[in-house]
Parts: C-alpha cells; structure tokens; sequence
C-alpha cells in the first residue's frame, strides 16, 4: 500500500503546486524583472517543459534515491536539506509523543479511576486543549521561562552531537508547546476508553474475585482500553507533523515544518516533493507501528 | 659528523614544531579573545549564489567584500577596487576601474581583473532581478592585471553605485564557482572579512562565519564568529535578543515600543515608498482615471499623516510622490485637502465620485490594513475601491497580468532614477496596460544622454507627480534592535535593512 500511496501522494502534490499562481523564477526575480529575465530562467530551469514531463523526470530520479536539488536556492541538495532539519523534527515529534503518552494517559487513568470532580477536570482541559493553539502556548511559554526566569532560550535549537545538555534544553519549551495540545486530547480519550472497560463485566469478575486494584486498573482495563488510545495516538503523531509547522516558526527551529513553509512560499518544487515524500513515509512508518502494536495488546488481530 | 647533523636537524624540527604550536595557540587566543556577534534577521538571503539572491543579505555582506563601498550617506568609497571611473567620448558609457593588490578569495585565489571581468560576465548571464541594470550584452574586459573596463550598449550613469553591495554586482565570487556554480551551495567563495562554516550552517535558518584567513584589511576581523539566525515570528525575535541569544536584531512597527522599553537602541530609516500604481491611468478600465483632475483628486484625498500614525506611529513616513536618491520632489506634493478633492472631481465631471477595483499584497500592517485606510479616506469623497487582498507574490503577478484592475498594490525602495524609471514608466514592462508618457520618456532619455542627468530627471519626476499616475501612502521604515554590546551600527536610506556589519565591533 505504502508505494502506491507515495506516487498518488507525490504526484497530487506536483499538480497542485504547479497549478498554483507563480512560480519559482518569480521568487528568485522578484516582481520587477524585466519579461525577458523571467523567460530566460524559466528555460533554464525545465519549467516550460510540459507538466508530466517535469513530474516524470523527477519520478525517475527519485526511484533512483535522487530527489534533486532546489531550485529556490540554486543547487542545495534536496536530500541534504531534508536530513539536516530532519532530526530537529523527529525530536520535536517524540518528545511531544512522550510528553502526550506520559501526562495524557496519566491524566486519563487518574480521572477515570477517581472520577468526580478530576473527571470535570479532565474534560475542562481538554477543552482547553482544543481552543488554545499551540504556538500562543509557545509564546506565553518563552515568556515565562524563557525571559523572565531564564531557565531555557527563548530561540534555536543545539544539535544532540554538540551538546546533549544544550539540546536537552534547546527542546523543552518547544517540545511542551506541541505536546500539551494533544495531551488533553489523548487524556479525554483514555478516560472514556478505562470508564467502558471499567464497567465491563470481566473487570466486575476481577473485583468480586479479589484481584488487587492495581492489577484490575493496569494489567486488564487499562491494556483494554490501551487499544482505543493507540488509535489516537497514530492520528495524534499525524496531528504533530502539522503542529511542527508553527512551534518551529515560533521558537525558529530548522525543522522540516519550517522548510515546507519556506519551499511552498518560494515554489520551489523538488523541496515540496521531498518533503512530501519524507512526510508520507513518516506517516506510513507510525501506521506500520501502530498496526504492529495493535497485535501485541489484541490477541485477536494476530490470528486474523 | 653524520650523526650530529641528524641530531641538529631533529633539535630544528622540534623548535619548529613548538614554534609553531606556540603561535598557533597564541592565534588561538587572540581569536578567543574576541567575541561573538549574534545577528537575528527576519528573512535570509534566498539563494547561495549572489548572482540571484535577494532578500536581507547582511551574511552576505561579510562574506563578499563588494567592488565599491557605499557608506549610509550614499557616498561611493573605495572596496575591492581603489579608483575608477568614466572614460571616452561616449557619455556613461564606458567605465574603468582599478583594483587593489593584496585582495585574495577565502580559497585563496588572488582577485585580479580576470578573477573581476569574468565575475561580472557571469552575473549578466545570470539574468538575476538586477542583471539588466547595466543594460543589455554589456561587456567586461580584464586590461592588464589589476585593471578592468565595462562598456555598456547604453548609457548608465551610476554605475560606481551599482558596483557597490546593494545590487550584489560587485560581490566577487571565486572563478572556481562561477566555472562550476553548483558549488555555491558547498562553500563559502567571497574575498570578505568572513566566510561560511558549512559544517555549521543550515541555509536558510542559521548561518555560521569564521574569519578568511586571506582577508586584506585583518583588523576589520573584530569578531571571532558570526553567527546569523533568521528568525521570522517578530514576538520571538524580540524575546531572543531580551534574553541575550541575539546582540542585534531586525525589528517591526508592532514591536519597536517593547524593544525600546526593554532597553535597547532602536534605529529606523525610511528605505521604501509604499503605494498604488494608477496604471489605468488612460481610462481603459474607469474613463474617470484618463482625466488628470481625477487622479489629483485621488491624491488629494489622502490623509497620509493620520494613517501613518494610526498605523505605524514613528516607525513610517508619509510620502504623496514616489521617492528615488537622485531627483524627487518634495514628499507632500499633495498635502491632504478633501475640499479640493471634491472641487477637482467636480469640474471632471464626476461629482458623486465613481467606483474602481484594485488589488493590494496582504502581508503585514504595510499591506491590505494601509490600503483600506486609503480606501476609507477616498470613500469620504465619493471615490469607492472594491479591493481583493493577494496572500502570494504569484497571485498579485496573475492579476498584474490581467488588466482587470485600475491600480495595484506595489513598493519600491529609494534608489536612483535609472534603476527605478523602467521598472513602471517605461516600455515593454513598465505599464500592464502598455501605457506611456512622451514627456516622461524624453526627459528620462535626455538625462541619460546627459553628463549630469539630474536637471533632466528632476522635471522627469515633477512631471510624474503632477500627473498623479501613482497614488504614493507611506515610507516604509526599517527598524533594527542594537544592544550595547555592539557599537558602529547605522542604517541608511541608501540600503535596506541592517546596513554594513562589517563596522561594528564590540563594545563590551
């Protein structure tokens, strides 16, 4: 599926980037160029060349490992561009995924087993979590610890390699900006999904068989309901990719949100296929996880 | 014997050796000694090769060392090249220029008058945004070793502003990439002060400088790195610098308060006239904009100064004429007078007004906020613009293209009259509606002819102001964040954005 999937995604992407209004020896001349500059680049650049022509070019080298070069910037490698931002995002993207499992789940069982008013609470936040975008989080966020106590930088990003204290710090701020969006989400979900299992009647059957509550909370709701949460999970990480975008712009990080911005703007069509590419993988790649999870918590999907 | 002069060569090597492992650890020193500058800078340059690039260059400013050296009070000094000038019979046409001996690329070629002409034969055929400055097949020829001759098709008068920084024609690149450009992208090829750690740069996020070892003036070296982060969210940038990640940044009208409140010197210089291009000005579209009493009227009925201060305070300039550095008349050549708007519309014929669409570039407080202000002030006396927002340069350059709207959103910054006047006033790009003015086209050729153009230009001007084709709003200023850590720093009308970086030098 995940090949098919590529070249249907890739190739929408090449269309409605081109049909867009401009192009890329716009960018690079700006408005006031004389007619014969703008021809003159355009030729140069193959983009007179008929549509699928261009796209199958690029479909060549790409099956060949080669996703080419900018024509935005005029010789950076597309592949090079992508892999330096990529571990920025991958890291962005994870710490978020911890931060959303570990205080999401934890809020979700905590409501769910106390119920009451940490219900309500629950549910306040998640609203919350829904009404405030995660780059107005970000804001406030190097507001507060940033300028006025000073405990993280306000901007930028140190690579793990240089110093992995630096880096450490460098993605707390970002990491909680994008992760406390879904958290409350993720927190909402799990509670629903240990309430249901809860009220099962192999739960009641623990209980009346004297299984220890930590058992009946962890080992048998909470592994039921797990499966519910693994599907918002998977669409969460989806949900991420897109947050990346705007916690990247705020905190200027050189993540692949911030170049897919950047290539869209200037039209600069290999970038916006690599990225693209890069981004479909990544979905493919949670999918492939999340079904493989699925196995593992559902005795069920293994013998199907 | 032997044995001895084995032991004296071994004793030579080792005081060799720790020679220079002291020197290098008191080179070491000396470059750890200086600091580090941290510039934040709203947008990057677009493209590694300066032959295209546009955008805030301040990198590449210190990467490049330019032919000529404007200074912020437009002055033209001495950079790559020592002396120049015009020569000939033929006005403007042929220009000479010396370069001085000890200039060396940071692959440390030498950069002679081959190194130069070959440079500039690459950046014409480059076709880049300001590629046609020079006019069309202008040629470049290298006169000896340090000499070089340009010799244009037609007249160019300016040429030594046009060889300085502004219009990246001067930033000499190494022969080795205009030979094999691709390595733009895998270096650092300029004869400045500093040249890229490619190892420590993501291009269009940040950008790491080390000093050139082969640089020619080395106490200009004040800095042992540079480091340039773009940072595109103003709130950001401006918490960057309060928590000292940045020395000095590029700020915004939304933002100068704050700064200045936190602290810190804020420069701002008027750099660009922001405006609407009555292109119908024939009357295709609307017959009202072909009479010249109409299109005063517009002008008339601008409150300019209540605008820039309702929307800019101090960091914008009111302007009603379109402002270059050689020949503009004075910027409130319409002061704001609706009576007479009214009166002027009334003797056209159209007393109750008339209706027109327009179009404007949405981004920012300079775009679609400033022009719908304009357009309540033009309500007021019966004029109604029906204005669509563009969010894409390709957008605006489609409805450009169209001619399906009488005037349209555009900004220019301030430079001479020869590199602005074709841009709108002359054929085959100038007009969309292909529309051009005799009088204007004389005196703009005339002055080109001219030793001193500027009489020629100054009428030129008058004359594009009296008959309203453009309907000027504001200066656009450019506001930079200086902390007191770095000294030198000034803006200038005569460069956008942060201007020469290679002056500052630490103040702490």
């Amino acid at each position: 599926m995940a090949i098919p999937l590529l070249w249907l995604v890739s190739a929408l992407s090449f269309v409605l980037v081109s049909i867009t209004p401009g192009d890329v020896a716009l960018q690079i001349l700006g408005p006031f160029a004389p007619h014969s500059a703008y021809v003159h680049l355009r030729h140069a650049m193959g983009l007179d060349r008929p549509l699928y022509d261009q796209y199958w070019q690029w479909l060549g080298h790409a099956l060949h490992g080669n996703l080419g070069v900018s024509t935005f910037t005029q010789g950076e490698s597309v592949t090079q561009a992508i892999d330096q931002r990529l571990p920025v995002t991958i890291s962005l993207i994870a710490g978020a995924l911890i931060v959303t499992l570990v205080l999401g789940v934890g809020f979700g069982v905590f409501s769910a087993v106390r119920g009451g008013l940490a219900g309500r609470l629950v549910d306040g936040l998640g609203l919350l979590g829904f009404a405030l975008p995660s780059f107005w989080i970000g804001a406030v966020l190097i507001a507060i610890f940033a300028v006025d106590l000073g405990w993280f930088p306000a901007t930028g990003y140190v690579p793990l390699a240089e110093s992995p204290r630096k880096w450490m710090l460098s993605l707390v701020l970002p990491v909680v900006a994008l992760g406390l969006v879904t958290v409350a989400n993720v927190a909402k979900q799990t509670r629903e999904a240990m309430l249901d299992a809860l009220g099962s009647e192999y739960v009641r059957m623990a209980w009346a068989s004297g299984v220890p509550a930590w058992s009946i909370f962890f080992r048998h709701a909470l592994k039921n309901a797990a499966i519910r949460v693994l599907t918002v999970i998977g669409i969460t990480v989806v949900g991420l990719l897109s947050g990346t975008v705007f916690v990247e712009s705020v905190f200027a990080l050189p993540g692949l949100g911030g170049l897919a911005v950047t290539a869209t703007s200037g039209h600069d069509l290999p970038m916006i296929q690599g990225i693209v590419v890069y981004f479909t993988l990544i979905v493919v790649g949670v999918n492939l996880v999340v079904d493989l999870a699925y196995t593992l918590l559902d005795p069920r999907v293994r013998t199907h | 014997m032997r044995k001895h002069h084995r032991l004296w060569v071994a004793a030579a090597l080792v005081l060799v050796c720790l020679g220079a492992v002291i020197s290098g650890a008191a080179a070491h020193r000396a470059a750890a000694s200086k600091p580090v500058l941290r510039i934040g800078l709203a947008t990057g340059p677009d493209n590694v090769n300066p032959g295209l690039a546009s955008g805030d260059e301040t990198a590449w400013d210190l990467i490049y060392a330019p032919l000529l050296h404007q200074r912020p009070d437009g002055k033209v000094v001495a950079g790559l090249a020592t002396s120049w000038h015009y020569y000939g019979k033929a006005v403007h046409r042929n220009f000479e220029l010396t370069l001085r001996h000890n200039a060396r690329f940071s692959d440390g070629e030498q950069v002679n008058a081959k190194a130069v002409a070959g440079w500039l034969a690459f950046f014409e055929r480059q076709k880049g945004q300001f590629a046609a400055y020079l006019g069309p097949r202008a040629k470049f020829q290298a006169a000896g070793k340090w000499t070089v001759r340009i010799h244009t098709t037609v007249p160019v008068p300016g040429i030594p502003a046009i060889l300085c920084e502004l219009y990246n024609w001067g930033w000499v690149a190494a022969p080795k990439v205009v030979a094999k450009p691709s390595l733009f992208s895998h270096g650092s090829w300029g004869a400045g002060p500093y040249m890229i750690d490619q190892a420590r740069t993501v291009n269009g996020d940040h950008y790491t400088l080390v000093p050139n070892p082969y640089y020619y003036k080395k106490s200009a070296i004040r800095y042992s790195e540079v480091d340039v982060k773009i940072i595109t969210d103003t709130s950001s940038m401006l918490q960057a610098l309060k928590t000292g990640q940045l020395d000095i940044a590029d700020g915004d009208p939304s933002t100068a308060a704050a700064a200045k409140a936190a602290g810190f010197k804020v420069l701002s210089t008027p750099y660009e006239t922001i405006m609407m291009y009555i292109s119908d000005w024939r009357g295709k579209l609307v017959k009202a904009l072909g009479d010249v009493r109409v299109r005063q009227a517009i002008n008339y009925a601008i409150d300019r100064k209540t605008i820039t201060k309702g929307l800019f305070g101090q960091y914008a300039t009111p302007t009603s004429i379109l402002v270059t550095s050689d020949a503009s008349p004075s910027r409130n050549f319409y002061p704001y007078n609706p009576a007479k708007a009214k009166a002027l519309l009334k003797a056209a014929g159209y007393p109750n007004g008339f209706t027109m669409r327009a179009f404007d570039f949405a981004p920012g407080q300079f775009g679609d906020p400033l022009v719908q202000a304009a357009a309540s002030d033009l309500a007021k006396v019966g004029i109604k613009v029906n204005i669509k927002p563009d969010s894409t340069g390709g957008v605006w350059e489609q409805d450009r293209n169209s001619k399906k709207f009488s005037m349209y959103y555009t900004g220019f910054p301030i430079v001479p009259t020869n590199v602005m006047t074709p841009t709108y006033l002359l054929p085959p790009d100038g007009n969309n509606f292909n529309e051009y003015d005799p009088v204007v086209e004389k005196l703009y050729y005339q002055g080109l002819k001219a030793r001193n153009p500027i009489p020629y230009w100054k009428r030129m001007w008058q004359r594009v102001a009296t008959q309203s084709y453009f309907m000027p709003l504001v200066m656009q200023n450019t506001v930079e964040y200086v902390s007191n850590r770095v000294g030198g720093v000034r803006t200038s009308q005569a460069r956008v954005g942060m201007i020469l970086p290679q002056e500052w030098y630490p103040t702490k």
